[in-house]
């Protein structure tokens, strides 16, 4: 796994008006308010953070399949926000996505091959016969039967049409692909085979993922590094293992300790988190997540963190962090 | 298919249908063919809807009605299909447009539709091509807005944005994916213009705005006997059943129509 | 100690094709005041459904085809609606996975609290509104006197599940079901309605059902727990021993494809195949087509739910040692 990126947000941000029906300038909701990310190429990124974060937002700002607000998304030096419809088209040959909802993100009226093969007609590739052999393969790599091209989404049970999902994302022989919750939708038995079909499909094929989840058992699972977020912005960025051993920011902290163990005699540590978690669209100002840190100090109020690189290369924003201050 | 309304629907439909195509085969008598030495005769072997005031048969021209009729039906299903799936799709899948498009349509809504109806055959003139015209404005606006919510619904879809991902034009997703999936209430909505078309019909051939005479249709031959209707009821009552079985049967059309295509039903 | 709940042999069936393989086979399990039963299953087991049955609250479609279902040993399957009603919302009472949907979001929040303590407690309406504003301290919303007339969507998920647990509450009950109750939850709030239950069931020593497919969650709070699955028992026992000693295939299984948190990383284990539809359930063991024990034996008839030892059962010719497996 090399360190050189392969895409890359800057300074990104994406603010939804809310349409009111009152006069005046509408408050805008701040899904996602200043990131910068980059994802290394062949690592499985996750991103997690609770309702409302921006993680999805962020995961379909990455393939542009919304419009900045501001900022860049790199991929391989190019920047995607400059480019005209056209040339997005073809840089998104390389960028997909798989969705959470494997009933609503399946067109009923149309066929699994055809679901597939319409990767290959909008980008005139291939003649009809070979169109149907590279479905044909899709479908192998994850696992469906041929015949299944010809039959229709609601023929299949959950777990199969998220496979065709996949294979829809897998068409175009991608590099990086999103998964918006992939495997949340689906039954625990099933989560694990499509985990295992993932991580398989990363190492035949050299995959980058963006892995968005608010699962943490799985994530830690699957993903290389991780990414924190919380209203809007990254609040911290580690190494899988670093981060579950030890959790720096905290909100991670409380995140982590959150969730339900694994075994009945394994001691829970709760960081009760107080509160609710404020609206986007009145972000507090200074640190965003002081209002409910245990940690918080006056000065927490007046300045917002940046993401700051710490010593064991892990990345969190928060100034009690950063000058070392912060307590265990 | 258990759904009785449904095989009823169809087949009063089907029936009127073939009655009309097969007008030639199937009519007696010319319909156009006055004959002053039975006039008023009542419904016997050789008429059996009886004759008119000009002494033409009433079943040849209820037959013939019904084709002129069943036609005007069919283009205006026809020209709101087309210009309200269309205004519909437009104004739900681009948001700037939608604006513009439905405060249009509500403005065309805000008439009654016959009263819009009467006023447009008044005075674009009376026939069967005028007819059509003002029963086609007077019905697209609502089916412009069913066609919008669905286009609304299912433009929010994911798999939309999947098609998206993979690089589809906005075109290629609106007919493609979007319309597809949002024609359901549209073909409901036709089946029940269709109905709304022929009582119009009848309705503007009432007041003197429809189709002229001689050419026979349900309403104007409702309405050249009006001043029959004590001593002649028969000469009013046939195409007035003709009417409601025509209406009935496509009523019970689109109610079962609507069950059938409810996706949520197939699964 | 009486069991709060006690069911036997709970059979639901179709109404209009009895002959149509069952929805829940043979259910058997009680609750003990005092004690959490936890119900895992995916979906397909019929979880939700055996809540509806105990409640009373089946749909048309289903009927109780036979068992037993015994409330603080009052006997209500095949009665008829008032004896059910005559319990519920009194000595048992349920809560839901979506709050959105299970409050009435015309009325106040305060006006749904009250009115079942009208109804169901017989409180003036001084009184009612009294205990009302007590209830959400007991749940520990913040600002109760003014939450007490806010609309539930004026409200967090988090904030809404509370005010169910609060309106359960309300009549004091002596079992409490949560079907999913944290489900649709994010994880910092599922922790504090995980805290807030355990800690209201200690406290009035409430006899509570929670049926999940989270096993964090069972590990977190149940006392005893059943496994499902497609409609039959699969095992039961102290949680400790499910996840020490889970005997059933499907146990082991469901316990080794959820990634351990806790444990260093390793492949997750998959089981081949689908939960069966209602329409075509295997003859047999239920799970045999996906079992890798599988035997011919496995086939013919569903195994019985056998003691392994004191407290902890499981239907599984495997796990009783009646199959000789090849090694």
């Amino acid at each position: 796994m090399s360190e050189t990126l392969l895409i890359e947000a800057r300074g990104v941000r994406k603010h939804f008006p809310v349409r009111t029906t009152s006069f005046g300038p509408a408050p805008l909701v701040r899904a996602v308010d200043g990131v910068d990310l980059g994802i290394r190429k062949g690592e499985t990124l996750g991103l997690v953070g609770e309702s409302g974060c921006g993680k999805s937002t962020l995961g379909r700002l990455f393939l542009r399949l919304l419009e900045p607000t501001s900022g860049e998304i790199l991929h391989k030096g190019i920047d995607l926000t400059s480019l005209r419809r056209k040339e997005l088209r073809v840089q998104r040959r390389d960028l997909q996505i798989i969705f959470q909802d494997p009933f609503g993100s399946l067109n009923p009226r149309k066929t699994v091959g055809a679901i597939i093969a319409e990767a290959y007609a909008i980008h005139g590739l291939g003649t009809r016969a070979e169109r149907v052999r590279w479905v044909a393969q899709t479908l192998d790599l994850v696992s469906l039967p041929r015949e299944a091209a010809q039959r229709y989404p609601h023929e299949f049970s959950g777990g199969q049409r998220q496979r065709i999902g996949i294979a829809r994302a897998l068409a175009l022989k991608p590099e990086f692909i999103v998964c918006d919750e992939a495997v949340s939708a689906l039954d625990v038995s099933v989560q694990s085979q499509i985990i295992n079909l993932m991580q398989d499909l990363q190492q035949e094929l050299g995959l980058t993922y963006l892995f968005i989840s608010h699962n943490l058992a799985v994530v830690r699972h699957i993903s290389t590094r991780i990414a924190v977020m919380y209203l809007g912005r990254i609040v911290e960025l580690a190494n899988a293992d670093a981060l579950f051993a030890r959790p720096v920011h905290p909100y991670t902290r409380a995140l982590l300790s959150a969730v339900p163990v694994s075994h009945p005699d394994l001691p829970r540590h709760r960081h009760i988190l107080r509160g609710d978690v404020p609206s986007a669209t009145a972000v507090p100002t200074g640190c965003r997540f002081a209002p409910r840190c245990a940690f918080a100090e006056p000065r927490c109020r007046e300045t917002d963190p940046a993401l700051a690189t710490l010593d064991d290369g892990r990345a969190v924003a928060c100034i009690r962090a950063a000058d070392g201050t912060l307590p265990d | 298919m258990h759904n009785r309304s449904f095989v009823l629907g169809v087949s009063l439909v089907l029936f009127v249908a073939l009655v009309a195509i097969f007008a030639d085969v199937l009519a007696p008598y010319d319909p156009l063919r006055s004959n002053f030495r039975t006039r008023f005769v009542a419904p016997n072997a050789e008429h059996w809807f009886g004759t008119d005031h000009f002494g033409r048969d009433l079943l040849s021209r209820v037959i013939y009605g019904g084709r002129v009729s069943l036609t005007i039906g069919f283009f205006v299903v026809l020209v709101t299909g087309i210009a309200g799936t269309a205004i519909g799709a437009i104004a739900g899948y681009f948001r700037r447009l939608d604006n513009p498009l439905m405060r249009l349509m509500d403005a065309l809504m805000a008439f009654p539709a016959i009263l819009l109806a009467i006023v447009i055959s008044a005075v674009l003139g009376a026939s069967i091509v005028n007819v059509v015209i003002a029963l086609s404005i007077a019905t697209s606006p609502h089916t412009a807005r069913i066609v919008r919510g669905s286009v609304l619904v299912v433009r929010e879809m994911e798999y939309v944005e999947a098609g998206r991902a993979l690089g589809a034009s906005e075109l290629r997703l609106l007919f493609g994916h979007v319309l597809i999936n949002a024609l359901a209430p549209l073909i409901v909505r036709l089946t029940y213009v269709f109905a709304i078309a022929i009582l119009a019909e009848a309705v503007l051939s009432y007041i003197g705005v429809g189709p002229p005479p001689p050419t026979p249709t349900f309403g104007n031959i409702i309405a050249g006997e009006r001043d029959f209707m004590e001593t002649a009821p028969w000469t009013m009552i046939f195409p007035g059943l003709a009417i409601v079985i025509s209406v009935l049967g496509l009523n019970l059309l689109g109610d079962g129509l609507r069950d059938v295509l409810d996706p949520r039903m197939k699964l | 100690m009486t069991d709060v709940l006690a069911v036997e042999g709970l059979t639901v069936r179709l109404t209009a094709h009895p002959d149509r393989s069952s929805i829940l086979d043979d259910v058997s399990f009680s609750v003990a005041a005092g004690e959490v039963l936890g119900i895992v299953g995916e979906s397909g087991s019929g979880k939700s459904m055996l809540a509806l049955s105990v409640m009373g609250l089946l749909p048309p479609a289903l009927t109780i085809r036979a068992g037993r279902i015994a409330v603080l040993g009052d006997e209500l399957a095949g009665r008829s609606r008032q004896a059910w009603r005559a319990h519920r919302g009194r000595d048992m009472a349920m809560i839901f996975q979506e709050p959105m949907t299970s409050l009435n979001p015309v009325m106040r929040v305060g006006a749904q609290i009250t009115e079942v303590l009208r109804w169901r407690g017989g409180l003036g309406r001084s009184e009612a509104w009294q205990r009302a504003f007590e209830l959400l301290e007991q749940v520990e919303i913040p600002s109760p006197r003014s939450r007490l007339n806010a609309f539930p969507h004026e409200l967090s998920g988090g904030m809404r599940q509370r005010v169910m647990i609060a309106i359960a509450l309300a009549a004091s009950p002596k079992l409490l079901i949560a079907d999913e109750p944290s489900t649709a939850l994010d994880v910092t709030v599922q922790a504090q309605i995980l805290d807030l239950l355990r800690n209201l069931q200690r406290q009035s020593g409430l006899a509570m059902i929670l049926i999940t497919h989270d096993l964090g969650v069972i590990a977190e709070i149940a006392d005893r727990v059943m496994v499902l699955y497609a409609g039959r028992v699969a095992e039961t026992a102290p949680v400790r021993a499910i996840f020490n000693a889970p005997a059933h295939p499907y146990t082991q299984v469901l316990l080794g494809s959820i990634p351990d948190i806790d444990a260093p990383r390793s492949r997750l284990v998959t089981i081949p195949g689908t939960v069966p539809d209602a329409l075509h359930m295997p003859p047999g063991c239920r799970f045999a087509p996906r079992c890798r024990f599988r035997q011919p034996r496995c086939e013919h008839a569903p195994p019985a739910l056998r003691a392994l030892s004191t407290d902890h059962k499981a239907a599984c010719l495997y796990a009783s040692g009646e199959l000789a497996v090849p090694a």
